[in-house]
């Protein structure tokens, strides 16, 4: 990251994308949908190469950063998308993920770190969970949630609180110091 | 940090770097997806140094991507060529003629990843990845050979006819305009145009994907769709024909390669 902030390095840029692309296409596919997350991406890593000097190492980690900027751009799109209706994607299943027999640490990596999120996340209640997912993923607000899911908004709130100290508690071997 | 709607404070809590890496993980709550390899020429071809930035442009705005598109393609064979990786794929056959990057390639020629490869409307041009895979171009196809992120092998076919043996297990897919074609230990054809793209799975399984939900096809004899811009893959119905993909067609592509039927 810093090769690419400092040296604007595209040979470091082009290993920073084959390293987090499959995290970040995942996202963008689950918060705009197949169609649009090729476009949403690609503005992110726009965005990410434009604004790489911004990139403080001591507030947080690059997969922090990238997360961040990638899901931001991609709830921009939803936003757009509203007057059409909001609409939550469905999961494909079956879709190409990282190949096992390309078994690289990095790869290997983020096997480990999605069965550990993907572990965390189901050992929630499912209303704290169903919850945060709304919001992180979905991009709504908690009054927006507690509207749609006809809960108080204080309810929604301490879901979400109870559930986000339970995912830290859990992710936190996995958590960059 | 921008957090949208998500933040610590929303609800009662501190700030804090702990919650920040954990919003980060969540990520991989949806899931990891491989990206078309053509994304990542696409994002190479597109960035620039801040000092080119057109006029009146800001990082990221409409105005530079539209530039950037506009210089996407001459671009894009720059950034292929700086990050090609050295792979074993040549070609094995050819006939009626055969461009690579434009030139000339007779067999024996490498296919770098990232170059454009073209077969005439009459020609046809064999290429063999290694020994496990390979694909018989044909129809005035164009396409280009890349390595996804996840080291798969993608073929992206913009037009004409390919024709595929992988051997089980080799992560090998095609791309078309309107979807994706991904091998699971098959023969298969995708015949794309502009108008719509044609899938044969001749034998063994095929996952499709694109702007629809992934579908997986099996067969033990030639079962076809069609997917046309935007919608799911359907039966190819009256598109459906067994040009170029014959069991026959098949057989001697097999043999080229030195895969086994």
């Amino acid at each position: 990251m810093r090769r690419v902030a400092e040296s604007r390095d595209r040979e470091a840029f082009a290993r920073l994308y084959d390293l987090y692309a499959p995290l970040l296409f995942g996202l963008s596919v689950r918060i705009v949908g197949h169609a649009d997350a090729e476009d949403a991406l690609q503005e992110a890593m726009i965005q990410i190469w434009e604004r790489a000097a911004d990139f403080d190492g001591a507030k947080g980690s690059v997969r922090a950063w990238l997360v961040v900027i990638t899901r931001s751009r991609c709830l921009d799109r939803l936003r757009q998308k509203e007057a059409a209706g909001r609409r939550q994607t469905p999961l494909p299943d079956g879709e190409d993920f990282i190949d096992g027999s390309a078994a690289s640490g990095e790869a290997l990596e983020h096997r480990e770190a999605e069965a550990a999120v993907l572990e965390a996340l189901a050992s929630l209640p499912q209303e704290q969970r169903q919850a945060l997912e709304a919001g992180y993923f979905g991009g709504l607000s908690q009054s927006e949630i507690a509207k749609d899911l006809g809960q108080p908004l204080g309810t929604i709130k301490t879901r979400m609180r109870l559930g986000m100290i339970k995912l830290m508690e859990q992710l936190k071997p996995l958590l960059e110091p | 940090m921008e957090h949208e709607k998500f933040d610590p404070r929303s609800m009662d809590l501190e700030p804090s770097r702990a919650f920040d890496e954990a919003s980060g993980l969540m990520a991989y709550g949806a899931g990891l997806r491989v990206p078309p390899a053509h994304l990542r020429s696409k994002v190479m071809a597109a960035i620039r140094p801040a000092s080119e930035l057109p006029l009146g442009a800001s990082p990221g705005g409409a105005l530079w991507r539209k530039a950037a598109a506009a210089a996407a393609i001459l671009a894009a064979a720059v950034a292929l060529s700086i990050y090609a990786r050295p792979e074993g794929a040549s070609l094995a056959a050819v006939e009626g003629g055969a461009l690579i990057g434009g030139k000339p390639a007779g067999v024996g020629a490498a296919l770098p990843m990232g170059a454009v490869i073209e077969v005439p409307p009459d020609g046809r041009a064999v290429v063999r990845i290694g020994r496990r895979a390979g694909f018989e171009l044909s129809r005035g196809a164009r396409a280009i050979l890349e390595r996804t992120a996840a080291n798969a092998i993608e073929l992206r076919l913009d037009s004409g006819w390919a024709l595929s043996a992988v051997k089980t297990g080799t992560p090998y897919r095609i791309s078309t305009p309107h979807g994706a074609a991904r091998a699971v230990g098959t023969d298969f054809i995708v015949k794309a145009s502009a108008e719509r793209t044609y899938a044969c799975i001749c034998r063994g399984r095929l996952v499709l994907t694109g702007p629809f939900p992934d579908q997986t096809v099996a067969a033990d004899h030639h079962a076809d769709f069609i997917i046309e811009p935007g919608q799911a893959p359907k039966p190819a119905g009256r598109w459906s024909s067994l040009d170029g993909h014959r069991d026959e067609a098949i057989g001697a592509l097999r043999g080229r390669l030195g895969l086994r039927p």
